[in-house]
């Protein structure tokens, strides 16, 4: 169920631009025609610059989905590479690692974030896609060491190991892909994470930047209007609320289905 | 059989230390102690002993799974030890191992056939379709059908799963075989047949074996000579017909009069050892048996000083001050 509600999000966001039914940069009419509330011609209403709300929330999930989903990938391929050197290596290599994690993640990645994108403002998406998947992976390589740690003591490793096989192989082919459920699951609720994370830096504005839709931003253009138009940041909380929930949601049920020790 | 020393195994001892008390020393489990064997070409040793008396740890230090901490360990000639890392992975196609549990020792993402033709592969003794077809005979040849090539661990049996793990083992044509308790985790009558597989294929490739079992009845089908081994030492060593007829260490005699014997009537002494065998963490003085020690003779001696293994007969060796005099089990247990 929760795969097919993620399903159905990427659908919704891959579509955005047969579904939206304006562009949703256009200001239609900037005399009568701002913070409509719900019509049938604006479905969600407009904001305050006559922009149809539907349509920027939908190009805005397409955004949030991607950047989240792509700074996932990033997230993960380091964090993986990086835990399963760690957890091979043993010794000096992964204390060395594993005390620079430590490291990482005593400093809120809030505030790394917010440092990061105000030194680069010119980065556009891609800056943002690149520091939120370098910031992510600390957790994902914490979780896939502690997974090769225990693979490696395994009897099917020792096996490889007396019949010769080289060390590259061993990690990769008898290690790598009896981790993959755990890398799953925290992938899967990274995403989430990852897009509550981008609403709330594109609600400082330093995230997505105005005029390129985003739940965050969309969230900030409202909040002037809490008191007269309140569905102008209560729909985009809604959107952000809904979507990270999902996400939770499935990564609980790839937990159950995919990790043989619940089951 | 000849007389070819194959694998020589000189004063090995494998330590693991053990978290101390926060501030206080680390503490050191000696799980192999100066063990001291020679298995020849064709022969099958046998290793016995309880949970714990270091007979896994001693089979995966003469592979090199584990790195001993010191003696020797010498192949065909070759010290194992000393090998580069390039060296020992051509040395590993000489010599292999069957573990306890296949459940735990198959990959459980890799095909059966895979598993097989992986290390063919690697070894560059196949490829491709010629690897795939070599991975069929030698599931034949372990006597499991070749369409099995396609399934996964879990869709085989215990028993199967086992054969899989001695189709992996022989794909590279080892010589010497370390057979882990291979029977232990499978019903009587499976298990019955994979000791019969295994005798099977040593006399068809001339294989050698070092066979670790708790049980000795699995023992005394395969082997040539028994070790049996307390807290890391080698108690007793001797032809497998010998010990049976007449152990010449207590700690053997306990174990043979412990065994089942199928006939509920027959007489045959009772020695029942008191109390855990003691933790290896903190060896007793002296003999490391002797808190246990059901021996009459049982005296200062044994808490003071530790008895070295000794040839007490011919062939015969025990690890015992008063060898010469064992307790009567053997024979009264088989009668």
């Amino acid at each position: 169920m929760g795969l097919a509600a993620v399903g159905l999000l990427y659908l919704i966001a891959l579509l955005a631009p047969v579904l939206a039914p304006y562009d949703p940069a256009a200001q239609l009419d900037l005399v009568a025609g701002r913070l409509l509330p719900a019509s049938l011609a604006h479905p969600l209403g407009t904001d305050a610059l006559s922009r149809d709300l539907l349509s920027r929330l939908l190009f805005g999930a397409r955004l949030s989905l991607s950047i989240a989903a792509l700074a996932v990938v990033v997230a993960v391929t380091v964090g993986t590479a990086v835990g399963l050197a760690a957890g091979l290596a043993g010794g000096v290599v992964d204390a060395a690692l594993m005390r620079s994690v430590d490291a990482a993640l005593a400093i809120p990645r809030v505030f790394l974030l917010i440092v990061i994108l105000a030194l680069w403002e010119h980065g556009g998406i891609a800056a943002l896609v690149l520091v939120l998947g370098l910031t992510g992976w600390f957790g994902t390589s914490r979780l896939v060491r502690a997974e090769v740690q225990s693979l490696k003591q395994r009897d099917f490793v020792l096996a490889a190991r007396a019949l010769g096989l080289p060390a590259w192989r061993i990690a990769l082919r008898h290690i790598l892909p009896n981790a993959t459920a755990p890398i799953i699951v925290s992938a899967t609720l990274g995403v989430g994470n990852t897009i509550l994370i981008e609403a709330a830096l594109s609600f400082l504005g330093i995230g997505v930047r105005p005029p390129m839709p985003s739940w965050g931003n969309m969230i900030a253009d409202g909040q002037a209007f809490l008191a007269t138009a309140p569905w102008q940041a209560i729909v985009p909380g809604a959107a952000v609320v809904l979507t990270v929930m999902t996400f939770s949601v499935l990564g609980e049920a790839l937990r159950e289905t995919i990790d043989p020790r619940t089951r | 059989m000849t007389t070819e020393r194959l694998v020589e195994i000189d004063a090995l001892t494998k330590r693991f230390s053990l978290p101390g008390p926060l501030l206080g020393r680390r503490r050191a489990i000696v799980a192999v102690d100066a063990v001291t064997l020679t298995i020849a070409r064709g022969e099958t040793l046998g290793v016995v002993g309880e949970s714990g008396s270091g007979k896994t740890t001693l089979g995966h230090c003469v592979l090199r799974l584990t790195q001993p901490d010191a003696g020797r360990v010498r192949f065909a000639g070759v010290e194992i030890l000393a090998l580069r890392a390039e060296g020992l992975r051509r040395m590993r196609r000489r010599m292999q191992i069957v573990f306890q549990d296949a459940t735990l020792s198959l990959n459980p993402r890799l095909g059966i056939g895979a598993a097989i033709q992986e290390p063919l592969e690697v070894h560059g003794r196949a490829r491709g379709s010629s690897a795939r077809a070599r991975a069929e005979e030698l599931l034949a040849e372990v006597g499991l059908d070749r369409t099995l090539s396609d399934h996964y661990p879990h869709q085989l049996s215990g028993g199967q799963r086992q054969r899989v793990g001695i189709a992996r083992a022989l794909s590279v044509e080892p010589e010497f075989l370390v057979l882990d308790e291979p029977i232990s985790n499978l019903d009587v009558s499976v298990g019955a047949q994979v000791l019969n597989l295994l005798a099977d294929l040593q006399a068809r490739r001339g294989l050698t074996y070092l066979l670790i079992a708790h049980d000795l009845a699995v023992v005394r089908y395969l082997a040539d000579r028994v070790a049996v081994m307390y807290l890391g030492r080698v108690a007793e060593l001797a032809p497998a017909a010998a010990i049976y007829q007449q152990p010449l260490h207590p700690y053997t005699a306990s174990l043979l009069a412990a065994a089942p014997v199928q006939d509920p009537r027959a007489a045959r002494p009772r020695i029942v050892l008191s109390g855990e065998p003691p933790s290896a963490a903190n060896p007793p003085p002296g003999c490391p048996f002797h808190p246990r020690c059901p021996h009459p003779k049982k005296s200062e001696r044994c808490r003071s000083e530790r008895p070295p293994l000794r040839e007490v007969l011919s062939g015969r060796w025990a690890a015992c001050h008063y060898a010469e005099e064992p307790i009567d089990a053997g024979r009264a247990s088989h009668r």
